[in-house]
């Protein structure tokens, strides 16, 4: 090669991109040509200087190449992640931390999830509310229907007699249905088996029994009503004689649900009960005293 | 002069406490006063008489006049309420007010704190009411007498007598008609007590009084007692009709050897039947719950290689146990002993049917956990 380098040739041959039979060629004729020589040498002193310069720039990796770096770090992230998904002998807490490790994806997995299981939570609880309040107002309903209205000095008595298995024809009128949810569920939750019981009881009235339950209701608010019109004597002999009555009923009316397929124990039990109306009409015209025409 | 007047104050202020006594003496001689009021009357006269505490007396006597009396009230007046288009007729309708001195202002009835004795017609119908006191009413044709605790007697009454009390007692006796007795507390006798006609019947409740009768000849009687004890004695009327109902108490019939009855019982198995009267046992019908166990129900004669007796189901709504007729080859049995059975098991009514004689009477037994006794005179 006689003639000189040009300078994109001299620039190409110090960048390597000369082909083989080029870079040969050249370095033969800047061995032969000075000019060519000088001039490539300017052109490596530039280099040299410009490469210095630049060797901070030059010595960290270029941004592609970061980037390039995370990429891969974040597939190999996701290898690592299908791997322990798809093996999971890899340990129980190595699940955990992999069911806490939070991707965007996942986390709106998650977020999706607990909507559905607070939905389906709420929605359970009402219908367990539901089914709750339901018999306790069938209940209600129940007692209204076969309980007459009594005095709150009555509901006394009842409570007292259900605490001590006496038993009362009375009965406990029904429990205000509160609106509060809670409230009656708790109260459900409280109930004794013991009232629960007693109240089922009493729930189960034998046929032509409501009509004497009635009856002594209403005589027995007439007599409280004003208990100062009654004489302590009076008062003693008619609690004395109530309690007989009472007990009388109590055991006549056991034997008659234990046999309800026998008339005769049922009479026995209404004969009581007629024993007590007639008792209460007794101390109700005692109470009354007056001339009776 | 000073000296004069200071004496004469100091005799005045002494006075004075002298004074008082004498008053509440005189006043004390007023209440004692014996107060009598009487007025002609119809001789079946309808009277009533009501005071808060005291004792009433009431006699019936040969006159067509009322008198009544009394040592405590303050005043005795007769309030005619018939309504007679002649005033000048006989009443046949009178209340009897009787006022002392602390009610007389407001002539409050019924308030009289007073004992008081009144005589009345023989035919005359009474009614007296008390709070307290007790009431004896003799010879009069109808009584109606109340008291809470105090006691009634009532004697030789013709046509009717009705009473009641809450904790005192009523007795009956020597008297004819219908008759009924209530009394809560208080216990019921009845003795020599006859039906003017076959309408009348006897009536006696109580809570947990006895009830005695003694020679009740009338032909339908009802007792009813809750936990007392029924004891009559005397003869059945012919073809007279006996019911017993009791819960707790136990029924004991004194009757002569020569009685006439059939008897229709239903008694808790627990509790045993004793006659000494030969009775002919008509069936035996006893309902069994309608599930009972095996093992607790009486087991019959069965020796150990006899297999256990079936439990038969329990009968479906048999109201009245049929009596059948007696079987020719009937069993007399002298006394009937039927023991209370030890063992514990529910509630199981017995039926007891039998025949006395011819079984003129009948008598029908429903006690729920008392015993039945048959005895004779």
């Amino acid at each position: 090669m006689n003639r000189c380098l040009d300078e994109a040739t001299l620039q190409s041959y110090f960048d390597g991109e000369l082909s083989p039979s080029m870079m040969e060629r050249a370095t033969s004729h800047l061995a032969m040509c000075t000019n060519c020589a000088e001039a490539a040498r300017e052109i490596e002193q530039e280099l040299m200087l410009l490469t210095s310069a630049l060797e901070p720039e030059f010595e960290s990796a270029v941004p592609t190449e970061r980037l390039q770096q995370r990429i891969n770090a974040a597939v190999l992230d996701l290898r690592v992640a299908r791997a322990a998904e798809i093996k999971p002998s890899t340990g129980f807490f190595g699940s955990l931390s992999a069911l806490f490790s939070f991707s965007s994806a996942r986390s709106l997995g998650y977020a999706s999830l607990v909507i559905l299981l607070a939905l389906a939570a709420i929605l359970g609880f009402v219908k367990m509310r539901m089914s709750k309040v339901e018999p306790e107002k069938l209940q209600a309903r129940q007692q209204e229907q076969t309980a007459p209205k009594t005095t709150p000095e009555a509901n006394q008595a009842v409570a007292k007699d259900a605490g001590d298995n006496k038993y009362s024809p009375i009965i406990v009128p029904p429990k205000p249905v509160l609106p509060v949810q809670g409230v009656v569920a708790k109260r459900t939750v409280k109930s004794s088996p013991a009232s629960e019981a007693t109240a089922k009881a009493k729930i189960k009235l034998i046929p032509g029994e409501r009509s004497y339950l009635q009856t002594i209701a209403k005589l027995d608010n007439t007599i409280n009503s004003d208990k100062n019109a009654m004489r302590p004597a009076l008062q003693v002999e008619y609690e004395r004689n109530l309690a007989v009555v009472d007990r009388a009923i109590a055991a006549t009316r056991s034997a008659a649900k234990s046999n309800p397929n026998d008339p005769d124990a049922a009479d026995f039990m209404f004969a009581a009960y007629q024993s007590k109306v007639d008792l209460l009409n007794t101390i109700a015209d005692a109470r009354l005293g007056g001339r009776s025409h | 002069m000073k000296l004069f007047a200071g004496c004469v104050v100091l005799g005045l202020i002494l006075s004075l406490p002298g004074s008082a006594p004498a008053k509440i003496k005189n006043k004390d001689l007023n209440v004692a006063e014996k107060v009598e009021r009487s007025t002609t009357v119809s001789p079946q006269v309808t009277l009533t008489l009501c005071v808060q505490s005291g004792t009433i007396s009431v006699r019936g006597w040969d006159k067509n006049e009322v008198r009544v009396t009394s040592n405590d009230a303050d005043d005795i007046q007769f309030r005619r309420i018939d309504k007679s288009k002649d005033p000048s007729s006989p009443a046949k309708r009178i209340d009897v007010m009787v006022l002392d001195e602390a009610k007389a202002k407001n002539r409050l009835d019924c308030q009289a704190l007073a004992d008081v004795n009144m005589d009345v017609p023989a035919n005359a119908t009474v009614q007296v009411q008390t709070r307290d006191g007790d009431i004896r009413i003799v010879g009069v044709a109808a009584a109606y007498a109340g008291s809470q605790n105090g006691d009634i007697t009532i004697e030789r009454a013709s046509k009717l007598v009705e009473a009641g009390s809450v904790g005192g007692s009523i007795s009956l006796r020597d008297s004819t008609g219908r008759v009924t007795l209530n009394s809560a507390g208080g216990g019921v006798a009845m003795v020599n007590v006859r039906s003017s006609n076959s309408e009348d019947t006897i009536d006696v409740g109580t809570v947990s009084g006895d009830i005695q009768l003694d020679r009740v000849s009338n032909s339908k009687i009802n007792m009813k007692t809750v936990n007392g004890n029924i004891t009559m004695t005397g003869p059945l009327a012919h073809a007279g009709s006996y019911a017993f109902t009791l819960m707790g108490g136990d029924l004991t019939l004194k009757m002569p050897h020569d009685a006439s009855f059939t008897l229709n019982a239903k008694v808790s198995e627990r509790r045993s039947i004793v006659s000494d009267f030969a009775l002919k046992y008509l069936s035996e019908n006893p309902q069994s719950p309608p599930n009972p166990a095996p093992k607790e129900l009486p087991a019959p004669k069965a020796g150990p290689s006899t297999p256990a007796p079936k439990v038969e189901p329990p009968a479906k709504h048999t109201p009245v146990p049929k009596v059948e007729p007696p079987a020719k080859d009937v069993t007399v049995i002298t006394p009937v002993i039927v023991a209370k059975p030890v063992i514990s098991s529910p509630y199981i009514l017995r039926r007891f049917n039998a025949i006395c004689g011819t079984g003129d009477a009948t008598i029908s037994v429903s006690s729920f956990g008392g015993s039945l006794l048959l005895k004779k005179l």
